[in-house]
């Protein structure tokens, strides 16, 4: 149903919306936070433009992890990624805007697509539209705007690690001063069942538990076979290794690091 | 906008010096790699299989009792309802038992946050030997009221995983890794045939030092129901192939899929021209009480994984499980039951 939703829309609108039922009442409920409240903001891309990559089935994952987020926290907005290449671009006006879906636009963006690397020094993201990529080198999270500070991407491969590259890839959008990423450092399976995107959304709210953590045993734990990784950086080593255990509420009053002031990236794998 | 042009061609090596000293990676033990050549091979040994029947373990609250009492006595804590989960919190610590008592996960977040201290080189990670020694006495030791095997079942270790660090320093531009914890998985047989999926899994996680960090668990009762007659090899390999055509919208080729003709060669299969079939494993098929639909009716089935590329080197990865029986039930929650019951 809802694919059919997004069909009738993708004809109407280059930046069409997902919106869920009852997404006006989700907000109401998530109005008794508190001030540690964080904005969240979705985007997720099942099938492509004429089919020029094969469909994945992903948006049930977002939902649920909008249910689980929703009694915590704001989600701003739940986006497909028709024509939301400029949305991850720093310098775009999109970036910033929330209404657009940009990735600096809120605190927490979580994202299902399509993932690769593209080279030495390139990862990207499909967009819905034909043959087009939101691609790293092109990023610099964090740096405008509500400046992000989690990015969290249920895609392949974006966050290979065991080339040395990882930084090549990352190095830009890290810059803007994003403090953690998530993803795939290999294969990250779809799969029918969403228990990956559910128990992540749970184990963030659960105090105590860092958001490297919560991403990498909730996709363990729903395929034994998936590769999840964290990355982040810190001045130093072990600072990058404190920062890697940071908790959702601890996120916000991280301190922002920007360019030179990153002197470490460090990251973690389960396979 | 900006289209993506591939570059595969190699390019100068980075200036920064690398070390890279390998991945520790998975492990899947050789008995489960045997039974997955099996399962693409030849299917299931028996032609009929009985079905099964998930029986609620316990209550929840009981269920949780007993296990502080055996990780955490006399540890102040909190419990709250998360969902149909029962969630405890206690200092540093936190546990969750599903709604029929037949799951629990327990995650010290202590022994996870010094996890890192402990690092060690990867050529010293700890053995699967060694992983199932101590996966089994834990076992033994503190969940052998949860663990409870009934007549002709066997708890078999599956594979060994491990968590592993890196670190690049931008400044020299050395990299390091370390593996910081690892992890067994086990799984059950009734009557020599696996449960496949995540349900009847026990999976435990040590840091270096031998401590436990965590442990999830699904082990539910069942009982035996009507049997059905399952398919073969080849018919399981084109329900695969249909259910992949289905899911990736990319149109099935009318061909079918070749059964590999040795075990040794087995992987992978081709199921299209750009998707390839990687691990098939047949048996009872159960997707856990942590799984957001639980079915209590187990039925026979294959879990598949498989992975497609294009021509620019992108890859998807799906997995799922088709039903094998010749007549098999179709459920809502199951996927492949429903493509499958499509003519």
């Amino acid at each position: 149903m809802k694919e059919t939703f997004l069909a009738a829309l993708s004809s109407a609108t280059r930046n069409a919306l997902i919106v869920i039922a009852g997404f006006t009442m989700l907000m109401a409920l998530a109005s008794s936070a508190t001030a540690q409240t964080m904005h969240f903001g979705v985007r997720c891309q099942s099938t492509f433009q004429n089919g020029w990559s094969v469909t994945i089935d992903v948006y049930s994952a977002c939902d649920d992890f909008i249910s689980q987020t929703t009694p915590y926290d704001y989600v701003d907005f739940y986006y497909n990624l028709q024509g939301a290449q400029p949305a991850f671009y720093f310098g775009q006006g999109a970036e910033t805007c929330n209404s657009c879906g940009g990735a600096d636009s809120v605190d927490f963006f979580f994202m299902a697509t399509h993932g690769g690397i593209q080279n030495q020094n390139s990862a990207f993201y499909t967009m819905w539209d034909y043959q087009t990529y939101a691609s790293t080198p092109s990023m610099r999270l964090g740096d405008s705007g509500k400046q992000l500070k989690v990015l969290a991407t249920l895609s392949c491969d974006t966050f290979k690690n065991d080339d040395g590259l990882l930084w090549n890839r990352w190095g830009s959008a890290f810059s803007g001063g994003l403090k953690i990423g998530v993803g795939g450092h290999d294969l990250l399976y779809t799969n029918n069942d969403t228990q990956a995107a559910t128990d992540f959304g749970s184990y963030l709210h659960n105090a105590g538990t860092p958001i490297g953590w919560a991403w990498l045993d909730a996709l363990y734990y729903a395929l034994n076979n998936n590769h999840p990784a964290v990355a982040n950086t810190g001045a130093y080593s072990a600072d990058c290794w404190n920062r890697q255990g940071v908790t959702l509420n601890q996120v916000m009053s991280e301190p922002i690091l920007r360019d030179g002031q990153n002197g470490y990236v460090c990251w973690s794998n389960w396979n | 906008m900006k289209n993506k042009n591939f570059i595969f061609s190699a390019k100068a090596v980075l200036a920064t010096s690398i070390m890279i000293t390998g991945i520790a990676g998975a492990e899947e033990l050789p008995q489960t790699r045997a039974h997955e050549q099996f399962s693409v091979t030849q299917g299931f040994r028996e032609p009929v299989v009985a079905e099964l029947h998930r029986v609620s373990a316990a209550d929840q609250s009981k269920v949780s009792s007993a296990l502080i009492e055996k990780l955490r006595p006399g540890s102040a804590y909190q419990s709250a309802k998360q969902g149909s989960k029962l969630h405890i919190t206690g200092k540093e610590w936190s546990l969750d038992v599903t709604a029929d008592g037949s799951g629990a996960e327990y995650q010290d977040h202590a022994v996870g946050a010094r996890a890192h201290s402990l690092g060690k080189p990867l050529p010293e990670k700890m053995s699967a030997a060694e992983l199932e020694q101590k996966g089994r006495a834990f076992v033994a030791a503190n969940l052998a009221s949860q663990i409870v095997l009934g007549l002709h079942e066997e708890l078999i270790s599956l594979r060994a995983d491990y968590r592993t660090e890196g670190g690049h320093d931008l400044t020299t531009g050395e990299i390091t890794h370390a593996v910081v914890a690892s992890r067994i998985v086990f799984g059950r047989t009734l009557h020599g045939v696996p449960i496949v999926g995540n349900g009847s899994k026990v999976i435990i996680t040590f840091t270096n030092d031998g401590s436990l960090e965590s442990f999830r668990y699904d082990w539910p009762k069942y009982q035996t129901a009507a049997s059905q007659k399952v398919v073969d090899a080849g018919e399981i390999l084109s329900r695969v192939q249909k259910v992949i055509g289905v899911r990736s919208g990319v149109t099935a080729p009318t061909s079918g899929v070749t059964v590999p003709s040795s075990e040794d060669e087995a992987y992978p299969v081709a199921l299209t021209p750009n998707t390839q079939l990687q691990s098939l494993d047949c048996g009872y098929y159960d997707a856990s009480s942590f799984a957001e639909h639980t079915t209590q009716s187990i039925q026979p089935g294959c879990t598949y994984l498989t992975v497609s590329q294009d021509s620019t080197g992108m890859r998807a990865g799906y997995a799922g499980a088709v039903p094998a029986g010749a007549q098999f039930e179709q459920e809502s929650t199951w996927l492949e039951t429903q493509i499958l019951s499509k003519k």
